[in-house]
């Protein structure tokens, strides 16, 4: 409960992971992607 | 004309004054009463207790503002409310020393963010000298200080143990102890210290990545994971050991007591330590008295000093969390329909979490976040009931926690180049498991995880374009909250 988990992680961030995190070109479309995505979202939500 | 008095000018205050003073402004009296005369950017001030911003940059002088927007500014200390009197009004204990004023009101919007017991765990705080916190400037500056003189030792060869995260069983925020622990992992690998320092996240929460509301379940590489599963992959990358589900009960130098979920006790040591406190409200140090003295505080504040609004309370959490509509959705106060509460000073129905009870009667159950974009949505929606009531005569604005979407970005480093975030969306922020009858009881297709480069981007646009629309400038309103 209250302490690290030493069973098999389930999720890991691989080298492969890392390399797209902080690849520009990707991490731009990312970024587009996701100010539409919040800027739906907070089209969506009530906004009353 | 009517009076509309604001308190506190933090994300859900200022917000209501910017929208107060556009739409009410010229015609009816907007005052803004603040303890401090600047508004403070709290997000940022976790790189300001790494040494990686200048405070200055967080804060903005309110004076201009709200000579622009209108608004009259008061700079003081709110000490009692005065509503059943003919004229109801508050006193106000001015900052300058010059004594008390008595401010007559129309409507009252009560928005003055947490008071940070650090008295619930004894040895906790900066007045201790024990443990650093980063909830005001002060405090984010004098742990700034603290955090580079221990760099200053690491530099010259000594290793250190960094305790970051909550210093009580029932506190919350663990977003920006998550935040800070992460941007102190990057500085020290920037500065080559890094394997010189042990990095413990120490948290109240049930599990990792709980942040007060139960967690998150969303798509990660095409399948659901939880946010407990993403912030170990997280930690166990960044080398960042936790103890989660533990209750702070006393800090002495270098030494946390705690309590587990299981009733057990132990020690955490630490050679440097940033513990979020237990939030109250403010209530707890203002007066509420009647036309002839009588004591009303129960009628506006709970115990906790929070302001009773539109919500249910009292519910079992097993019938809360199925109960959407126990949030509340105006924030007005039902005895004082003038009265409003807006951000952390409003009093929650109750966790998001799931609450537990030790064995030996210790709560541990974080309490609901409710700072930043959801302090400034209450905000708004608070100030355009107003402007509706000043107007029409009747409110048609509302939106519960349990309809409300949220985004945040924990940054980890604040380079635009090789920095990172982890960028959380959740919608709704309280689980609705009538509307979204999944595990996680939110929308799947926006709730939404994710780490990389984009999210430093977004945080860096997050700081400058909220720094913009806080000094009201033009085209303000079209920047979400």
């Amino acid at each position: 409960m209250s302490t690290q988990a030493q069973e098999q992680p389930t999720l890991v961030i691989t080298e492969r992971d890392k390399f797209w995190m902080n690849c520009k070109l990707y991490q731009l479309l990312r970024f587009i992607i996701l100010n539409i995505k919040i800027l739906k979202a907070v089209d969506q939500s009530k906004r009353s | 004309m009517a009076r509309i008095v604001v308190v506190g000018a933090g994300f859900a205050g200022h917000t209501a004054a910017l929208y107060l003073g556009h739409h009410l402004g010229k015609k009816h009296e907007v005052i803004m009463v603040n303890k401090y005369d600047y508004f403070g950017f709290v997000p940022s001030w976790v790189w300001v207790g790494t040494g990686r911003m200048d405070p200055q940059k967080t804060i903005i002088p309110l004076a201009p503002v709200y000579e622009r927007m209108h608004v009259r500014f008061i700079h003081g200390a709110l000490t009692e409310i005065h509503p059943e009197s003919e004229e109801q009004f508050i006193v106000v204990d001015k900052a300058d020393g010059s004594g008390t004023t008595q401010v007559d009101y129309d409507y009252l919007i009560i928005a003055t963010g947490p008071y940070l017991n650090f008295a619930a765990t004894p040895g906790l705080g900066p007045h201790t000298g024990n443990t650093y916190s980063i909830c005001t400037l002060d405090h984010a500056i004098q742990t700034r200080d603290a955090y580079l003189e221990l760099v200053q030792r690491l530099e010259k060869g000594e290793r250190a143990k960094i305790v970051i995260g909550t210093g009580h069983g029932t506190a919350t925020c663990q977003g920006a102890a998550f935040e800070y622990i992460s941007n102190i992992h990057k500085d020290l690998v920037r500065r080559g210290l890094r394997d010189r320092a042990e990095l413990v996240f120490f948290s109240n929460e049930p599990a990792l990545g709980d942040f007060g509301i139960r967690g998150v379940t969303a798509r990660y590489k095409g399948q659901l994971i939880t946010s407990a599963e993403f912030v170990e992959a997280v930690f166990r990358d960044f080398d960042i050991r936790w103890e989660i589900g533990r209750a702070a009960l006393k800090v002495e130098p270098g030494r946390i007591y705690w309590e587990d979920m299981d009733g057990n006790y132990g020690e955490t040591t630490f050679d440097f330590a940033m513990l979020v406190p237990q939030f109250k409200g403010h209530g707890i140090h203002i007066a509420v008295k009647g036309p002839n003295g009588e004591d009303l505080h129960d009628k506006i504040f709970n115990a906790s000093g929070f302001v009773i609004v539109d919500g249910i309370y009292g519910l079992p959490y097993e019938r809360l969390e199925r109960n959407p509509d126990a949030w509340p959705a105006v924030y007005q106060n039902p005895w004082y329909p003038n009265i409003f509460a807006a951000g952390i000073a409003f009093a929650p129905p109750g966790p998001i979490s799931v609450p537990h009870t030790t064995p030996n009667g210790t709560k541990i159950a974080p309490a609901p976040p409710r700072t930043g974009m959801i302090s400034g949505i209450i905000g708004r929606i608070v100030a355009l009931n107003v402007i509706d009531l000043v107007k029409k005569g009747r409110m048609t604005h509302s939106e519960r926690m349990t309809e409300m979407f949220a985004a945040c970005v924990a940054s980890v480093g604040d380079s635009l180049w090789d920095g990172s975030a982890v960028v959380i969306v959740v919608h709704p922020v309280v689980p609705d498991f009538r509307r979204y009858p999944n595990e996680g009881g939110r929308d799947l297709f926006v709730t939404h995880m994710e780490m990389g480069l984009s999210g430093a981007w977004m945080k860096f646009l997050i700081h400058h374009t909220f720094m913009y629309k806080f000094k009201g400038l033009p085209g303000w309103r079209i920047i979400p909250e």
